[in-house]
């Protein structure tokens, strides 16, 4: 395991009471060797603040966080992390090389090892053009861009990040898509993102925590949180040289129909259980309305 | 990492030695500088003493100007800009962090200092003045004053807002170099409560005036060694202890 986070508390200090406010209960996850975990939940859930905390950005109540089984803030854990924050703003009277031997250097890499690293990473970004300029010329796809480069110039094994895809127009996001496809396919690095974008989280996680108002509540495969909950059914069949449909609500009125459409000596040609998005998935999670979709 | 600090350092270094508002800054200094100097050429007599005691002011005021500046607006912007974030989760501890930024600040008010210098010869020189040793002392002592108010800058920005922060050094320094005169009150005033409170907040402030050597140019006399040694040291002491008592509340920093 990668990465194990075990009943991790919270709170802040109201500014002007004396009450404190709790902001992630009990957080219990883990993130395993070599996959891309998502880090799914609503605006205020408490995505940001475990990622802190697992960081050492944010102190925390109590709890017990473990990276590569070796406590979160011990140098050599932090070795191995590559971080990249929501809309992060970097260092606006830097080049985009000089960024980058900044952060390789703090790694712990040398000159001769960065010259190279650097000129791979901004290739892998599409940002080889602009390895001269400065980053306060570099537009916000760009400033995401050399952002994943310094979050990976160190080969790290466990990538974070916060939001990489907010704020990013559709060429952005998919652009930021396949280097962080490309990371976890070339790097061999497990990947741990949050995000509210639920459209990103589906093409590329294959497993998911969920966490609501700071208490996780899913942490598993992708499919197993799709495939939560009573699923319909549609039942396709001949019925006197007419193709029909029938839709039922669950498994056991699905063998019911089967039985009786059978019975009627009609010829069943296929049964499909209904394709759910984590979109939907997730909406029926947080017990909001999902408008019904005719397939 | 071993040397992280200096890498910290050269990185404030060239991100603060290229940006553009510090040059703003600097050129205003200038204006400023030379407004001082022109001031002293309207005296009928004295025009020395006059010319390079208002040039000396302006530069004094101009350099804490730019040190209060530069110390509060480079934590404002790590955090503002979340590069801190990116910074801290990196092998890399905040002591060696805070120790960087320092130096590498430390490193842009020399080279802002021997700017100044450069242009306050170039000034004598333009206006016929003599060039002595003795006017040069003012810089060391804007220097080390300038390591305190670093400091202080740090301490404040560490828990507050820019503005506080701004004040907060402000009020150092105009105390710092009230500190003197206090001294001097408390050892006239027979008030008991006056006394208390007075060398209560003469121990709290260092005394910056120990640092304002203005006068020795002006009299064209050299700074006896044993004050240069002994405000030197208490100068540095002085910036240690805020510049630890600032590592010591980022230690527990929250970055929400």
């Amino acid at each position: 395991m990668i990465l194990e986070v075990k009943n991790l508390n919270k709170s802040f200090r109201h500014p002007w009471k004396l009450q404190k406010i709790q902001v992630l209960k009990d957080v219990n996850f883990h993130v395993d060797k070599k996959a891309i975990v998502g880090f799914l939940g609503s605006n205020g859930a408490g995505k940001t603040t475990s990622i802190k905390c697992l960081l050492g950005l944010l102190t925390f109540d109590s709890g017990d966080l473990k990276v590569f089984g070796k406590d979160h803030l011990d140098k050599e854990v932090k070795k191995n992390i590559g971080y990249l924050p929501e809309r992060p703003f970097f260092y606006n009277y830097l080049t985009a090389e000089e960024f980058l031997t900044f952060y390789g250097q703090l790694s712990g890499l040398d000159k001769s090892q960065l010259d190279k690293r650097i000129d791979e990473l901004l290739d892998v970004v599409g940002l080889s053009h602009a390895k001269k300029m400065y980053l306060k010329q570099f537009s916000k796809g760009m400033l995401q861009r050399v952002g994943m480069a310094q979050a990976l110039i160190h080969r790290p094994k466990l990538l974070i990040l916060d939001e990489p895809l907010s704020g990013l127009d559709p060429d952005g996001r998919r652009q930021l898509v396949k280097i962080i496809q490309n990371a976890y396919d070339n790097e061999e690095s497990s990947i741990f993102f949050s995000s509210h974008l639920l459209d990103d989280i589906d093409r590329l996680c294959q497993e998911l925590v969920v966490i609501k108002k700071g208490v996780v509540e899913f942490c598993g495969k992708k499919s197993e949180f799709v495939d939560r909950g009573d699923r319909k059914f549609q039942i396709s069949y001949n019925s006197q040289g007419h193709r029909q449909k029938l839709k039922v609500d669950n498994i056991t009125q699905l063998q019911k129909e089967i039985d009786t459409i059978r019975k009627q000596g009609f010829e069943i040609i296929g049964v499909e259980q209904e394709k759910v998005s984590l979109d939907r998935a997730f909406k029926e999670f947080h017990g909001q309305e999902v408008e019904e979709v005719e397939a | 990492m071993k040397f992280a600090s200096l890498v910290v350092a050269k990185n404030t270094y060239i991100e603060m030695i290229r940006d553009r508002v510090l040059y703003f800054v600097v050129v205003f200094s200038l204006l400023f500088m030379a407004l001082c100097f022109a001031l002293g050429q309207l005296s009928y007599d004295e025009i020395f003493r006059l010319s390079v005691s208002l040039g000396l002011s302006g530069i004094h005021l101009c350099f804490i100007g730019l040190t209060i500046f530069l110390g509060c607006s480079v934590f404002f912007r790590e955090i503002e800009q979340k590069t801190i974030y990116t910074l801290l989760a990196r092998p890399i501890s905040r002591d060696q962090y805070l120790t960087g930024k320092y130096m590498g600040l430390v490193g842009i008010l020399v080279t802002l200092l021997f700017g100044f210098l450069l242009c306050f010869t170039l000034i004598e020189l333009l206006l016929g003045m003599p060039i002595l040793l003795t006017s040069y002392y003012a810089f060391i002592g804007f220097f080390f004053e300038s390591c305190i108010l670093l400091a202080i800058t740090f301490f404040f920005s560490t828990f507050a807002k820019p503005f506080l922060s701004i004040t907060g050094s402000l009020s150092f320094f105009l105390i710092g170099h009230w500190v003197g005169t206090l001294d001097y009150i408390i050892e006239k005033s027979e008030d008991l409560v006056f006394k208390f409170f007075a060398i209560g907040v003469s121990r709290v402030f260092p005394n910056l005036e120990a640092l304002n050597w203005r006068q020795f140019a002006i009299a064209k006399a050299h700074v006896p060694s044993y004050e240069v040694v002994f405000s030197v040291t208490v100068a540095t002491l002085w910036a240690l202890f805020f510049f630890l008592m600032a590592l010591l509340i980022f230690r527990r920093k929250d970055f929400e």
